[in-house]
């Protein structure tokens, strides 16, 4: 492995594809959890689950990517990531593993064709023989809610906050 | 002196704290000082409180503050002393000086850098001091001194040795202006100054008294000096902040001689005594502090409220833990009966249970406060109104120790605010009013708190002249909130409601009291936010209650569990009127719309199923002409009127903690937060005021098309 930086990443698969995100980002990786519906609320969050007695909101990284969604199973994860300040629960369809990565085999996404909606690809890292996406989830859920205009806080839903 | 920038937060905060406590006693106290016989007590302890709050401000460095209460404490020790009463003019410039300090505290805790200009207030304080009272004072002053030495043979041997040895006494009195904050220091650099040329037998106030600050703006001394009468005013005169010195040659007057000779003994005992007994009783004072203070300490704690939050949220996930670990072992208790573990594992999970529900209890229990917190403001709020009004108002308070969530506390000073405004400034008739109505001048404003059936009830009673419903509808019409037709077919109590309409005022002026118009809506508003209900009772002539209904926390609610499709919703019971399973035939559609006829009771209600109404993709594979109904009522002005809400099935009522929703979700329209119950299941609230909105909305469109 070559000298220099190296950046340690919680490895997952979604629709047959590999993803890597920072180790920092993640609070914690649970298991499957039953999802309540919340209405009116951004099209690929999924609901709210119970984490030890808080509610959090859960994203349906497949439906946020346009791909096919489906149903869940064993290897199914939830990824607990904060998302600018907010808890938030990312479904992916398994995780594998930790992996540390020299910085200098990471390709930034810059030099790569990018589109509107893949700006939140950081870059693509080449790990032994396999491509391993690097996404930024900040951009990718925090960027989201942003656009359709729904990141503040409703205040009606703060009256009744415990 | 440190300046304002170097107090650290923590310093601040204490000192915040004190203040704003402080500022609450000074509040009361100096409203009930009014009212009262002035009491030493009262006094004292208006007294001490501005004291200390000269000593906390001044040693920050908050110059302005610490000068203005500087007057403020000038002026009570008069008080205090009994050589001014109290006055209205009195009351009047300790209460500005009270707004100008709490105008000074906001300043400082929004790290204003310009405070405002207290000069005026000192002014008045000065002036209030000053007034009537003043000359007493200063005749009194003239001859304290020589009461004094005249009264002490030891003083006046010295004063005659002085003599004796060249050296002539005077008895020099010096002013320091009034504006300045440094009387204590000025004082000590005249005494030192002085010593240099000769020997100041005695001073008023002492050089013990100077050291600790308690002085005036006047010293009195007896000085033995060789200089001159010149000299020694120089001397004095350089010292800044002096206004003016007087100074004249002590002798033992010719009169007063053989009276003083003749009294020396008994006058020093006397005087011995008095000051003795003086002292005794400071000695209890600081005393009784010391034991209140220690007191204070072993029973009470300082707790930041987001700390109490968060533990009242671990206290939250302990409860729904405790079911959780019960289910599981009586699920194991089924299965391996026999086993002694997981007998002794069921043993341990009922004690766990006992013990997480009373520390939940006890949770819920600290996190109350006396609604008597809040009420104290009022009386001060009342007293002001009235006299701004010249209206003669008492407010009464009942039942201030009722324990109220600190969250509710907040929130309903606004509206009791401007309840309380209300009454005194539309509610309540002019003195000449009252009179020709035959009613008493003073009119008697009750303010009520009391627990009733698991809620908080507010009540403030006037008794005024009562809302005329009639000029409300004549008012409602005219400013186009409802149509004349509506109008005639609307019953008194109908129009009643119409006070909480926007826009809706019926006082004959405006007045700056209690702006134009807008208020009782917004009134509504924020108590309906808390899941609470106005109500209105008047009488014309008699007066009107309005009466606050609030839950006791909104912490917990009670929730009545109900589901659509595989969801379960949570509904606040305070909105449900009544839950009932209708005959199909009740069931009908009037124009493409459901409703649910109550032919017995001659109702009529359009009828919302819940799930559809939130936007959710409604389950059909559940039958839907077989559904419970939950009837809610909405409060919405004058569009009150009970709604039926349609659901798979009840489940149960229970109690629930709400928690709030992410942000990140959005606006979630109809969802009021979310709850977890004991097994672990996520429940929304419905937010059954947003709900009936939207569907009277849609039933507008529709209506409309």
């Amino acid at each position: 492995m070559a000298d220099g930086a190296e950046r340690q990443l919680v490895v997952f698969d979604l629709a047959n594809e590999v993803y890597g995100i920072n180790i920092g980002t993640v609070r914690e990786i649970i298991r499957m959890q039953t999802v309540t519906f919340v209405p009116d609320a951004p099209e690929f969050v999924k609901g709210v689950i119970n984490l030890r007695g808080r509610v959090i909101p859960v994203v349906d990284l497949r439906k946020r990517f346009g791909l096919p969604v489906t149903e869940p199973t064993p290897e199914s994860r939830v990824l607990v990531v904060d998302i600018a300040g907010n808890d938030i629960g990312v479904i992916v369809d398994a995780v594998t593993e930790v992996q540390r990565i020299a910085e200098a085999s990471i390709e930034p996404a810059a030099a790569l064709v990018t589109t509107e909606d893949s700006y939140y690809i950081e870059g693509i890292a080449k790990v032994e023989d396999r491509l391993l996406i690097l996404l930024d989830l900040d951009r990718a859920l925090g960027a989201a809610v942003r656009r359709s205009g729904v990141a503040d806080a409703d205040p009606a839903v703060d009256s009744v906050a415990a | 002196m440190a300046g304002p920038s170097d107090i650290s937060a923590d310093e601040l905060k204490v000192f915040m704290e004190e203040a704003t406590s402080l500022l609450e006693l000074l509040d009361e106290d100096i409203v009930r000082l009014e009212q009262q016989e002035e009491s030493d007590d009262l006094l004292q302890e208006i007294f001490r409180a501005a004291h200390t709050l000269k000593g906390s401000s001044g040693m920050l460095g908050f110059e302005a503050m610490a000068h203005l209460t500087h007057a403020m404490e000038d002026l009570l020790d008069r008080v205090r002393k009994k050589t001014l009463a109290v006055s209205p003019a009195i009351i009047d410039a300790l209460l500005m000086s009270l707004d100008g300090l709490k105008i000074l505290c906001d300043n400082i805790s929004a790290e204003e850098e310009t405070p405002i200009d207290v000069t005026p207030i000192v002014e008045a304080l000065h002036a209030a001091a000053a007034g009537g009272a003043a000359p007493v004072e200063a005749a009194a002053a003239a001859s304290s001194l020589v009461t004094v030495v005249a009264a002490d043979a030891a003083l006046v041997a010295r004063a005659e040795a002085a003599r004796a040895e060249g050296r002539t006494p005077h008895l020099v009195t010096v002013h320091i202006r009034q504006e300045s904050d440094w009387a204590a220091v000025r004082c000590f650099q005249i005494l030192n100054s002085l010593d240099r040329t000769g020997e100041v037998l005695v001073s008023i106030p002492s050089q013990t008294e100077i050291e600790s600050e308690q002085v005036g703006h006047t010293l009195e001394l007896l000085f033995a000096t060789a200089s001159s009468v010149d000299e020694m005013t120089g001397l004095i005169e350089s010292v800044e902040d002096v206004d003016e010195v007087t100074a004249e040659v002590w002798t033992i007057d010719a009169a007063a001689a053989p009276v003083a000779a003749a009294a020396v003994a008994p006058a020093t005992s006397n005087v011995v005594e008095i000051d003795a007994a003086r002292k005794s009783k400071a000695a209890q004072e600081s005393l009784a502090t010391a034991a209140q203070k220690v007191e204070g300490l072993q029973t009470t704690v300082r707790i930041d409220v987001e700390q109490l939050d968060s533990m009242m949220n671990m206290v939250g996930e302990l409860v729904i833990d405790r079911t959780r670990v019960s289910q599981l072992s009586k699920l194991l208790g089924g299965r391996f009966k026999d086993d002694e573990y997981v007998r002794s594992l069921g043993e341990t999970a009922t004690h766990i249970e006992k013990v997480v529900d009373e520390l939940h209890e006890n949770m819920m229990r600290v996190r109350m406060l006396p609604v008597g917190l809040l009420f104290s403001k009022f009386p001060r709020l009342v007293r002001d109104l009235a006299r701004s009004m010249d209206k003669n108002i008492r407010l009464e308070i009942e039942g201030e120790d009722t324990e109220i969530d600190r969250s509710v506390i907040e929130k309903i000073k606004d509206p009791l605010v401007h309840l309380i405004r209300n009454a005194a400034d539309h509610g309540i008739e002019t003195a000449e009013e009252r009179r020709a109505a035959g009613k008493p001048e003073l009119s008697i404003l009750k303010l009520v708190a009391r627990h009733e059936q698991g809620q908080i009830v507010i009540s403030l009673e006037d008794d005024g002249h009562g809302i005329d419903a009639e000029r409300l509808k004549a008012k409602a019409v005219e400013r186009g909130v409802i149509s004349p037709e509506k109008a005639a077919r609307m019953s008194d109590e109908e129009a009643i409601g119409l006070i909480s309409a926007p826009g809706l005022s019926t006082a004959a002026k405006t007045t700056e009291v209690s702006g134009r118009g807008v208020g009782m809506d917004i009134v509504r508003r924020d108590i309906e936010a808390l899941k609470g209900h106005v109500e209105v009772d008047t009488e014309l002539g008699r007066g009107t209650v309005f009466r606050l209904r609030l839950p006791l926390t909104l912490a917990t609610i009670r929730g009545l569990l109900v589901s659509c499709g595989k969801t379960t919703y949570a509904i606040p019971l305070n909105y449900v009127q009544e839950t009932l399973r209708p005959d199909r035939e009740q069931l009908k559609t009037v124009s493409g719309r459901s409703v649910l006829s109550l032919r017995t009771r001659n109702a009529v209600m359009s009828m919302i199923w819940l799930d559809e109404s939130l936007g959710v993709n409604a389950d059909r594979s559940v039958p839907r002409d077989d559904p419970y109904v939950v009837v809610v009522r909405t409060g919405d002005g004058e569009r009150e009127r009970p709604v039926a809400i349609a659901v798979d099935r009840l489940i149960d009522q229970q109690d629930i903690v709400v928690k709030s929703l992410s942000g990140y979700l959005g606006r979630a329209r109809g969802i009021a937060g979310a709850s977890i119950l004991g097994d672990g299941q996520v429940v929304l609230i419905v937010d059954i005021a947003s709900l009936i909105k939207a569907s009277h909305r849609a039933s507008d469109v529709a209506e409309a098309a």
